[in-house]
């Protein structure tokens, strides 16, 4: 007997899982969740589950790696061996190495890195569970972590992928949809200074499909910073009354 | 002058504060004339300057700030203090002539002297305090204030309560030389106390309530 491939988008514009084209999976974002670490945040898009961890500023290693006017960020994006369905060596693999070092490009650009000269950030990104999307979560998480360790940020920054479907863009595409999709393109912006600070794209769109992904990528961007203020704004709730000087 | 906010407003990263960069205060940063929050906090108007007073934030050493730190390296011409965090601060040989000798693992009191690119330089001088006893604590940066209190205020009741000699660097850091241990230890549970409950009013009274209770003729009630 042949094998029928569900449809991923259905007649009356509803996608495998329920959603309309432009709606995101359900987010719950936290800050604060590491007692260990200096700076901490959680994020779950869906089935996606991160944990993001921030060190630092702490002294540089090794020495000759220091800038003497700025900081250096260094970043460890890496997915559990459970993190997906069969095991994943639990060693870095090259993906991982590259997702580092957009998502290190990206924080770059957002933390105020002169004033901690001779010093060093680390930010640790720690994906628990992947269903899609993982690197623009783990930048949304990773944000979070270094604004929740106090460290100086010119603005938060959220990420999140839009995908081609059966000629349809939609917005956080699932894991199933990722790949049997036509398009994949994460993007991560810091709304309030208004850049993009990741931009990746896998597959074809044309220049309208490419403007209607960006427009809708900013609007999923959005949704997740007034979460990313939200949890950063209850770490003080309640505190009606501050120390005075 | 346009300010979007007001006196303890929460604010986060990039929210957009004044209009006039002049009010630019602690924990702001000026893009294109106008001032912008750089952390997470509570805004607080000082001098007509906008400050924000993050939950925690890494020390930042500036001019005259006075410092505990750890000798960690005895060099030709200089000491290697480190200040906690991220930071190590260098004392310039004191001379043959100075009343106080260092090693490395002693601990010192002293302020600033100059804090740039080329590093964090500390006061040699008379001001340097070598601290041979006593307890050494770390708190966050953020809560100093706190505990130093208005015009030393939280200091003062530390200090009168518990006969204790505090030595509150702005790094974190803090030594604590008293008579006993005892005493020590109930001060250091006292500034743990208004590190955890910093942002509540009439800590003063509990601080002094806390003590009285931790040191009665020296002698200490158990825990808690």
């Amino acid at each position: 007997m042949e094998k029928v491939e569900q449809r991923l988008i259905t007649e009356d514009g509803r996608r495998i899982d329920g959603r309309a084209l432009d709606e995101m999976r359900p987010v719950r974002i936290e800050a604060g969740v590491l007692d260990r670490s200096d700076g901490s945040a959680y994020i779950e898009m869906g089935k996606t589950k991160i944990y993001a961890a921030v060190y630092g500023p702490k002294e540089a290693h090794p020495r000759h790696l220091a800038q003497p006017h700025k900081a250096i960020l260094n970043c460890r994006y890496h997915m559990a061996s459970f993190s997906v369905e069969g095991r994943k060596a639990p060693g870095m693999t090259r993906r991982e190495i590259e997702l580092s070092k957009v998502i290190r490009e990206a924080l770059e650009s957002i933390v105020i890195l002169e004033e901690f000269p001779r010093s060093a950030i680390d930010i640790f990104i720690e994906v628990i569970q992947a269903d899609a999307g993982t690197r623009t979560a783990g930048l949304t998480a990773a944000s979070l972590a270094l604004a929740d360790a106090g460290i100086p940020v010119l603005d938060l920054c959220a990420g999140i992928a839009v995908g081609k479907v059966e000629g349809r863009i939609v917005l956080d595409p699932s894991e199933e949809e990722d790949k049997r999709g036509e398009a994949d393109m994460p993007v991560a912006m810091a709304p309030r200074l208004g850049s993009i600070v990741l931009l990746q794209l896998n597959g074809r769109l044309n220049s309208s499909e490419f403007r209607e992904a960006l427009s809708l990528a900013k609007k999923g961007i959005d949704v997740l910073y007034e979460l990313q203020r939200k949890a950063l704004s209850k770490k003080f709730s309640g505190l009606t009354q501050i120390g005075e000087d | 002058m346009t300010d979007y906010v007001r006196e303890r407003d929460v604010v986060t990263p990039g929210q957009l504060l004044s209009d006039d960069q002049r009010t630019a205060g602690a924990h702001t940063y000026v893009y294109g004339g106008k001032v912008y929050a750089a952390v997470a906090g509570i805004i607080q108007y000082r001098d007509s300057r906008i400050n924000i007073l993050p939950s925690k934030s890494p020390y930042k050493p500036s001019e005259s700030d006075f410092v505990v730190g750890i000798i960690t390296d005895s060099k030709p011409s200089h000491y290697e203090v480190d200040l906690g965090w991220h930071l190590v601060g260098f004392l310039h040989n004191l001379g043959r002539r100075s009343r106080i000798r260092l090693q490395i693992g002693d601990v010192v009191y002293t302020q600033v002297k100059n804090s740039g690119i080329r590093g964090v330089f500390l006061e040699g001088g008379q001001k340097l305090v070598k601290i041979s006893r006593g307890l050494l604590i770390r708190v966050s940066p953020v809560k100093i204030p706190r505990i130093i209190g208005k015009k030393g205020s939280m200091l003062n009741v530390l200090n009168s309560e518990s006969g204790c000699r505090l030595y509150v660097g702005r790094n974190g850091l803090i030594a604590i030389v008293g008579e006993s241990p005892e005493k020590e230890l109930a001060v250091a549970s006292a500034i743990k106390m208004i590190e955890e409950e910093s942002h509540l009013p009439g800590l003063t009274e509990r601080v002094t309530h806390h003590l009285r209770k931790k040191i009665v003729g020296g002698e200490i009630l158990g825990e808690g």
